[in-house]
């Protein structure tokens, strides 16, 4: 039965979209089948990382929801070429990029039933054995289906005041929604921060397991902003900790 | 423990912000599990009984709550129950 990972943050920026893409090519890169949902209909992102680009037929996330297009011809095999000599493969559903179609979605809305059917009949049409789930940073009614689906949820923050804030009460919404298990990622963590003092912190502030500290890198901003810097740096720190967590996660969830 | 009073649960579509709120958590899990693959006819069962007694109703009474606001449903391609958002009551059955 394939596994669902919803990756959230609180407030935006916090790299959310770059982990979500980067775990995918981690899992991608272990022989797994992923999907990934870009749910973040408002602000859609991880297809620029995934190196997709919408052609005039291609349908997203959008025409399912909104339209009557089957969830199968909404993905697409976006695996990089670096990674496609294996099982592993990565599909993208991607959101709609234009501005009519993004604000058609926010005048009218859709049926939050629809996603959830989407993301269940993805998983067994395209034998995933994970969906990563891309949300819309803060709390509205899609950001709790995909946590309260989730078998996992990773939530992102930055260290800084209002995250910690911010992050807590997501936390406290996933326990009340009884998710199985919950990790912790720090991102884009400054360097003269102590990333084990970080660790300790956040561990004790909020009772569930820190998956990784991930560095403030302004050399992959530079490398890998349009990109997966996994595929193209993977030897960075950074990617070196995305792989480590996906380790984790494989180990837990499959 | 059957009481002859309403369900103490709100009427109307079912929310991810009314599942949020609602208690006892046992009632969240029943309805959460029914989000994600479904429940098995035992499941639902378990799920009922421990549910029921902390609202003062009998397992009986909470199903037919359930499906009768429409946040329950067999979907009968997985056969399971399903947990179903933002439905309205299910149509009345034809009269006789």
């Amino acid at each position: 039965m394939t596994r669902i990972l919803s990756v959230h943050s609180f407030r935006g920026g916090t790299g959310k979209s770059n982990l979500s893409a980067n775990l995918a090519a981690a899992f991608a890169a272990r022989g797994l089948r992923v999907g990934v949902f870009d749910t973040d209909l408002a602000s859609p992102g991880i297809h620029v990382l995934c190196g997709f680009t919408a052609g005039p037929d291609s349908h997203t996330l959008n025409d399912h929801l909104q339209g009557s297009i089957p969830i199968e011809e909404c993905s697409h095999d976006v695996t990089p070429s670096a990674l496609g000599g294996g099982r592993g493969r990565i599909y993208l559903v991607p959101a709609a990029m234009d501005g009519d179609r993004i604000a058609r979605l926010l005048r009218e809305g859709y049926e939050v039933e629809r996603l959830n059917d989407a993301l269940f009949s993805l998983g067994q049409s395209q034998r995933l054995d994970l969906l990563i789930v891309d949300t819309h940073p803060g709390i509205n009614e899609e950001t709790l289906l995909s946590t309260a689906i989730s078998d996992c949820l990773v939530m992102v923050m930055r260290p800084d005041q209002q995250d910690y804030l911010g992050t807590a009460v997501a936390i406290e919404v996933a326990q009340r929604l009884m998710v199985p298990e919950a990790r912790l990622v720090v991102n884009k963590l400054p360097a003269h921060f102590d990333a084990e003092q970080v660790r300790a912190r956040v561990a004790q502030s909020y009772g569930i397991p820190v998956g990784a500290i991930l560095p403030l890198s302004d050399d992959l901003l530079t490398i890998a902003s349009g990109s997966l810097a996994l595929v193209d740096v993977p030897s960075h720190p950074w990617s070196a900790g995305v792989t480590q967590l996906a380790a984790d996660l494989a180990d837990a969830l499959l | 423990m059957r009481s002859s009073e309403p369900l103490a649960l709100p009427d109307g579509p079912l929310s991810m912000g009314r599942l949020l709120a609602l208690e006892p958590a046992a009632l969240r899990q029943l309805l959460t599990m029914g989000l994600r693959a479904g429940l098995a006819e035992p499941e639902l069962d378990a799920c009922c009984a421990a549910a029921a007694p902390l609202l003062g109703h009998s397992p009986e009474q909470l199903r037919a709550g359930l499906q009768e606001r429409g946040w329950l449903r067999w979907d009968p391609g997985r056969q399971r129950w399903r947990t179903r958002l933002g439905s309205e009551r299910p149509p009345a059955p034809p009269q006789a």
